[in-house]
């Protein structure tokens, strides 16, 4: 399978702190990967570097076998980027910026643009800056996607979306995967909606990659449990939990250990023998698993 | 692989500067036709003025030795004009980071980096001929010899390159992300500026050839200081 993005011990700094301490992942052809992780994890110096606005300190970053920072011009052609905030030319008409971009890209459909921008119901004449945000992100999409790109790099889509344009957002971006088997490497900060969508994720936390993997295969493996909040006093230094969330009585200890061996591990740590039996493994959405991962704070 | 003709490149950032442009480009044209009818009024009113209180002699000794610029309002026109227009092309080109989707298109950034600057420097030229003419048709009023309104005509020559240094300093300022850059190329732009401006007679540089080079230089700083994008300070 071919790698479209390869990222190999990636490694930046602002100035003397560093942010990302050898980031270790690829994107294989086809599929929807989700990049995710809390504010200040490090996606957008991540999304930066593959953009090719930021160059990494150390490590290797290549897109479609390309250097990320020196991506000749001919192979940008196969990259569509949804920058942060969908930043566009918003003084140009709905229909202005299609006629700009089409004579870039010689595989422009545009059908594809009009049948997405058709959908917000505004005159074509209407400038971008006049649009919601929801109607301005459907006219980047769809610019994007008329672009035929091989590779979509989508930072932060979700920002400023409601609901509604959320999902039409995601379920256009499905369908066009699916249909034009084009890969798409995203980021959000909104989970929710992503639970079905994803097929494959990579948390990151504190510049380093903590999950790389199917989505199925992580909800599999890991485990929420509750226990009162004077039980996980007792367990604090135990090793197999990866974090630990408080509520007001209970505690949601969270980690990689299935349900027999955490019942030993509680053991160990002297949790009361009631608490112990009555030990139930909960069952987890991707939102969920990510906090439960990332943590609250 | 299809490949992209430059033309159709050309004619999308072409496009492009259009919408940019088209409400308010004409307004220094508008500034430009007051100064000229300013300038117009002035010299006739100054120059009746003198021939009556101190004879026609008073009035050549004025132009010819003592050189004195009626029109020196002409220099702020090109300045603010390629301020203004600097103002129309760039900001919308580079606030809010937008100077990314420059960089990503699949051309090399220096063709439509270019095709900009080089819509913004004919507009530039556009104007600078329009003051030519009315300049001169202002000394035609008057009748003045060839010889006298020719060098005053040069006079503004200057005063165009300061007109395109400032244009090209501040498609810089805007460019620049960084702070102390932004203030470094305010600061080179107003010493240019002033060197170029600083006039006391017709015709008084022996050097424009120099001066043209110098002011050539500026298109190639828009392009230092859009890379800070790429550079990650953006």
């Amino acid at each position: 399978m071919n790698e479209l993005i390869v990222c190999k011990d990636l490694r930046f700094g602002y100035g003397k702190k560093e942010v990302l301490h050898g980031l270790n992942f690829t994107v294989n052809e086809g599929g929807i990967v989700g990049l995710l992780g809390r504010n200040g994890a490090g996606k957008s110096t991540t999304i930066n570097i593959l953009m090719g606005f930021l160059e990494q300190t150390s490590g290797e970053c290549s897109i479609l076998g390309h250097p990320s920072y020196s991506i000749p011009p001919y192979v940008r052609r196969d990259i569509g980027l949804l920058h942060e905030g969908f930043i566009q030319y918003d003084f140009m008409s709905i229909e202005g910026i299609e006629k700009y971009y089409a004579s870039f890209y010689p595989q422009w459909n545009r059908d594809l643009y009009y049948d997405l921008v058709s959908r917000i119901k505004v005159p074509y004449s209407r400038k971008i800056t006049r649009l919601s945000c929801g109607q301005r992100s459907q006219v980047t999409l769809g610019l994007i996607l008329a672009q035929s790109p091989k590779l979509m790099i989508l930072d932060d889509f979700s920002m400023g979306l409601d609901v509604g344009y959320r999902r039409l957002f995601l379920e256009f971006l499905r369908d066009y995967v699916d249909t034009y088997k084009t890969t798409v490497l995203l980021t959000s900060h909104v989970i929710q909606e992503l639970d079905s969508f994803l097929d494959k994720i990579v948390f990151i936390k504190e510049g380093d990659i903590i999950y790389d993997g199917t989505k199925e295969a992580f909800l599999s493996s890991f485990y929420a449990y509750t226990i009162p909040i004077e039980e996980s006093k007792k367990i604090l230094t135990c090793k197999e939990i990866e974090n630990i969330e408080y509520g007001n009585k209970y505690a949601h200890i969270f980690g990689y250990t299935p349900k027999e061996a955490m019942q030993k591990c509680l053991r160990e740590f002297g949790v009361d023998e009631a608490v112990v039996l009555a030990l139930e493994a909960n069952a987890l959405h991707l939102e969920d698993a990510f906090v439960g991962l990332t943590g609250r704070y | 692989m299809q490949q992209i003709d430059t033309k159709t490149i050309f004619s999308a950032v072409l496009l492009k500067e259009w919408i940019k442009l088209r409400l308010l480009v004409w307004v220094p044209f508008l500034v430009l036709i007051d100064v000229l009818i300013d300038v117009l009024i002035d010299v006739y009113m100054r120059y009746k003025g003198v021939v009556a209180s101190h004879g026609a002699a008073a009035l050549w000794l004025d132009l010819i030795y003592k050189q004195s610029i009626h029109f020196v309002k002409l220099k702020w026109v090109f300045i603010g004009g390629g301020i203004w227009f600097a103002c129309l092309q760039f900001l919308p080109e580079c606030s809010n980071k937008r100077l990314r989707l420059l960089f990503h298109i699949p051309v090399a950034h220096q063709i439509p980096m270019y095709a900009m600057l080089f819509v913004g420097v004919s507009i530039m030229a556009l104007l600078f001929l329009c003051a030519y003419v009315g300049l001169y048709g202002v000394f035609s009023f008057f009748y003045f010899p060839q010889e006298l309104s020719s060098m005053m005509l040069q006079t503004t020559l200057p005063w165009a390159f300061a007109g395109l240094v400032a244009y090209c300093a501040s498609g810089a300022v805007i460019a620049q992300s960084g702070v102390y850059r932004k203030l470094a190329f305010v600061f080179l732009g107003y010493v240019h500026v002033g060197i170029l401006t600083e006039t006391n007679g017709f015709d008084a540089f022996n050097d424009l050839g120099l001066y043209a080079l110098s002011t050539l230089a500026w298109l190639f700083v828009f392009e230092a200081a859009a890379l800070g994008v790429k550079e990650g300070r953006a």
